[in-house]
C-alpha cells in the first residue's frame, strides 16, 4: 500500500486532502479513478502530480471522437506491409506491422506506468464498454499474431470524464469515483501562489474576490474556470492594473469571459 | 450488522450493488477507512457513487444513519468484527440474505431489517460532524429525471437491422483480404471484393408539437436530438403535427403552413414504403370532435379525413408503426382520456419511459411483442 504521504502535493498542482485520499482509495484496490469535474479544475494534471509523486512515466491517451478502443490497445498497419510487399521486403512476420497504443505501451512496459485516459465522455457511446474486458483482465489479444499481451505491471489508471455523456453503467461500476468540486477561497489561493509566487497580496485579494462574484453572476453560459483566472491575474500583473480598479472596472474581463451575453450579463450586474 | 447499512443505503435509494459492496469491504480490509468515520465516509463515496449527482442523497443517508451515533470518531465494533471473516463465507451470506429478502419484499410481509432505522434514531444526542445539517454542498446536482439523451441513443441503436451479404449484388473493395491475399503472392497484386452489410431501418419521425405537449419540450428535443446523432440509420425523417395528423405533416415545430414547410400524407405514402418504422411521439390529448371530426382540419376546409381515419390508412400502409407518450396510460377511466386510448386502440403505444423505449423499440424493429 502506498502511504498518502507519498502523495503529498507536488510543487504546481494543489490536490483537496479529500482527492489524494480518493487517489490512495483507488490504488490500493487496483481500480480505474474516474475523476469528473467542472473544466479548468484541474483533471488532467491530476494524472500528471501522481505521476510525478510516484517517480512513474505517465502515459496520455487523448480521447476524440473518432477515437475507438482498438486504438488504445494496437493497431495493424495492414497499408504499410503492402508497400514493403511490392519492394521485394519479407513480409512474412506480420508483428512487424503492429503498432501497440497506450494501453498496449502500458501493458508492456518493464516497470509500473500512470495511464491517463482524458476525456473519456468524448469517445463513441460504446467506447468505454469496449474497454471493459481489457482492463477487468489486464490483457488483450492480438489476432494477427495469435498473441496475448498480458499486463507485466498493472497501470495505475486515470480516466477523465467532462460528463459531455453519460457513462454507461458497467463500466462505472468498475472504477473508483471522484468529483473534483470547484476550489474554495483559501484553495484558489494557494493554488495562485503554486503558479506566482509571491505576489501583491492586494491585487490578489481584489482579483480573487471579483472572479467569485462574476462566477455568482445568475445564468452565465460558462462560467471562468481556474485556468482562465490565472490568465487574467497574469494579464492584471503585466499591465500593472490598480488593484483598486479591479471590481470596479472589470479589466480584460475578455479574458475571464468569452462570450458577448455573458459579458454583458456580467458588466451589467458587476458595475452599479 | 454491517450488512443493515447496506440495505438502508438501498433503501434510501442509494444505488449500491453487491460487487461494489465487496470492493468496500475488501477497502475496509486493507484499512482504507482508516478506522475513523470521517476515512469510511469517504471510501463509502469512492467506491459507491458513480456521480455527483448522487452525493446529496448519500450524504444525507450517511448522515441520519450515524446521527446518533456514540463516539462518532470511531466505527461500531461489530462492523470490524465482520470484516475478519473470509470473503467466500461474506459472499455467502450477502446471497443468502437476498433470498430473504425476495420474501420480505413480497406485499403483506412487514419488512425485516431491512426497513429498521440508523441505531438509536428517535432518541436526541450527538450529531456526527462529518455532514453537518445545512452543508448540503452537493444538493445543486441531483437529478431526478428519468430518461436522458444517452439512454435515447441506446434505444435507437436497437434499430439496427444489417442487411445479409447475399441480398446485395452490390461490390466493395475488401483492403484487409486484398494485402493478405497481395502479400501471400509475394507481392503479387490480387484484388478481393466483398459484399457489403449495412443497416437497411429507415425512419419515420412524427413529434406532436405545441399545445399540451409544450411541457415535453425538453423531453422531445432529446428524443430528437438522440435520433439524429443515430448515424447508423440509413435515413430518418422527422415531420411534426399538432394533436394529430389529418392531410398534412410539417417540417419543423412551428407548424407554419408555407411553401415547402410541409408535405402531405398521401405524398408521403407514396415516397416511403411499408418497410419504413414510423415513430408518433405525443400526449395523445386532445379533444374527441379532433379524432374523429374533421372540423380542426383547416387545411382541407374541415372537410378530409378525421385524424383517425388518417391514423387507420397510416397504420395500413406503415405496419411497423408505434406511439410513445410521455404521459403513462390511465389506470383509471377519465374522460378526457379517451383519445388516448381510442388511438392506443389503433396504434401499439407506448410510455415513454426507458422500459417503454425498449419495448417500443423492439417491437418496433421485429414486429413481435
Amino acid at each position: 500500500m502506498i502511504k498518502t504521504s507519498g502523495l503529498e502535493t507536488s510543487q504546481s498542482y494543489i490536490a483537496s486532502e479529500d482527492l489524494m485520499k480518493t487517489v490512495n482509495i483507488a490504488m490500493t484496490l487496483e481500480k480505474p479513478l474516474l475523476v469528473k469535474g467542472e473544466p479548468g479544475t484541474g483533471k488532467t494534471m491530476l494524472a500528471q502530480a501522481i505521476a510525478d509523486a510516484l517517480g512513474r512515466k505517465l502515459l496520455i491517451w487523448n480521447i476524440k471522437s473518432t477515437t475507438k478502443a482498438q486504438d488504445g490497445l494496437y493497431t495493424y498497419d495492414v497499408v504499410q506491409r503492402l508497400y514493403d510487399s511490392q519492394f521485394g521486403a519479407n513480409v512474412d512476420d506480420v508483428s512487424k506491422y503492429i503498432k501497440y497504443g497506450k494501453i498496449g505501451e502500458a501493458f508492456l512496459s518493464e516497470e509500473q506506468v500512470v495511464l491517463l485516459i482524458d476525456e473519456i465522455d468524448k469517445a463513441d457511446l460504446e467506447f468505454p464498454n469496449d474497454l471493459l474486458w481489457e482492463m477487468d483482465q489486464m490483457e488483450f489479444y492480438v489476432q494477427e499474431t495469435k498473441e496475448t499481451i498480458r499486463a507485466k505491471h498493472r497501470p495505475i489508471v486515470i480516466i477523465t470524464s467532462n460528463a459531455e455523456k453519460e457513462l454507461p453503467d458497467a463500466f462505472l461500476r468498475r472504477c473508483i469515483f471522484h468529483y473534483i468540486e470547484f476550489p474554495a477561497l483559501g484553495q484558489m489561493k494557494e493554488i495562485i501562489r503554486a503558479h506566482f509566487g509571491d505576489i501583491d497580496q492586494e491585487i490578489l485579494q481584489q482579483a480573487v474576490l471579483t472572479f467569485y462574484n462574476i462566477r455568482r453572476v445568475q445564468n452565465l453560459s460558462k462560467k471562468p474556470s481556474t485556468s482562465e483566472l490565472i490568465d487574467w491575474l497574469r494579464a492584471l500583473l503585466a499591465a500593472g492594473v490598480d488593484p483598486a480598479a479591479v471590481s470596479s472596472e472589470l479589466p480584460y474581463l475578455g479574458v475571464l469571459i468569452k462570450k458577448d451575453k455573458d459579458y454583458a450579463q456580467v458588466q451589467n450586474s458587476m458595475r452599479h | 450488522m454491517f450488512i443493515d447499512f447496506f440495505y438502508y443505503l438501498r433503501e434510501r435509494g442509494v444505488k449500491v450493488s453487491i460487487g461494489e459492496w465487496m470492493v468496500l469491504l475488501e477497502g475496509m480490509r486493507k484499512g482504507l477507512h482508516e478506522s475513523t468515520l470521517e476515512g469510511f465516509y469517504r471510501l463509502c463515496r469512492a467506491v459507491i457513487l458513480k456521480d455527483e449527482s448522487e452525493y446529496d442523497l448519500f450524504d444525507l443517508a450517511f448522515a441520519d444513519y450515524f446521527r446518533d451515533m456514540p463516539g462518532a470518531e470511531t466505527l461500531p465494533k461489530e462492523w470490524t468484527a465482520l470484516l475478519e471473516k473470509t470473503e467466500p463465507e461474506l459472499a455467502q451470506a450477502l446471497s443468502r440474505r437476498d433470498q430473504f429478502e425476495a420474501f420480505e419484499g413480497m406485499p403483506g410481509t412487514p419488512g425485516k431489517g431491512r426497513n429498521a432505522p440508523g441505531p438509536g434514531s428517535g432518541s436526541g444526542g450527538g450529531r456526527t460532524a462529518i455532514i453537518a445539517p445545512g452543508s448540503r454542498r452537493f444538493r445543486d446536482f441531483r437529478k431526478d429525471n428519468t430518461l436522458d439523451t444517452r439512454q435515447f441513443q441506446m434505444a435507437f441503436r436497437v434499430l439496427r437491422n444489417l442487411s445479409t451479404q447475399l441480398e446485395t449484388s452490390e461490390q466493395e473493395f475488401d483492403i484487409d483480404a486484398t494485402i493478405d491475399e497481395t502479400c501471400r503472392k509475394n507481392g503479387l497484386l490480387h484484388i478481393k471484393y466483398r459484399k457489403p452489410r449495412r443497416n437497411t431501418i429507415r425512419v419515420l419521425l412524427l413529434i406532436d408539437s405545441g399545445g399540451s405537449m409544450s411541457i415535453f419540450a425538453r423531453l422531445c428535443s432529446e428524443l430528437f436530438q438522440a435520433a439524429s446523432a443515430s448515424r447508423h440509420l440509413k435515413e430518418l425523417r422527422t415531420y411534426y403535427f399538432h394533436n394529430i395528423v389529418y392531410s398534412l405533416l410539417y417540417k419543423d415545430p412551428t407548424l407554419a403552413l408555407k411553401d415547402g414547410n410541409y408535405i402531405s400524407v398521401d405524398h408521403l405514402m407514396q415516397e416511403c414504403d411499408e418497410k419504413y418504422r414510423v415513430i408518433f411521439v405525443g400526449d395523445a390529448e386532445m379533444h374527441p370532435y379532433e379524432l374523429d371530426g374533421t372540423e380542426y382540419n383547416f387545411y382541407d376546409h374541415r372537410d378530409g379525413l378525421p385524424g383517425s381515419q388518417t391514423l387507420r390508412m397510416m397504420k395500413a400502409h406503415f405496419p411497423h408503426m408505434i406511439w410513445l407518450n410521455p404521459l403513462p396510460m390511465p389506470d383509471e377511466y377519465a374522460p378526457e382520456d379517451d383519445t388516448h386510448r381510442a388511438i392506443a386502440n389503433i396504434v401499439d403505444m407506448y410510455d415513454l419511459t426507458l422500459d417503454g423505449l425498449e419495448r417500443g423499440f423492439r417491437f418496433l424493429l421485429s414486429g413481435k411483442k
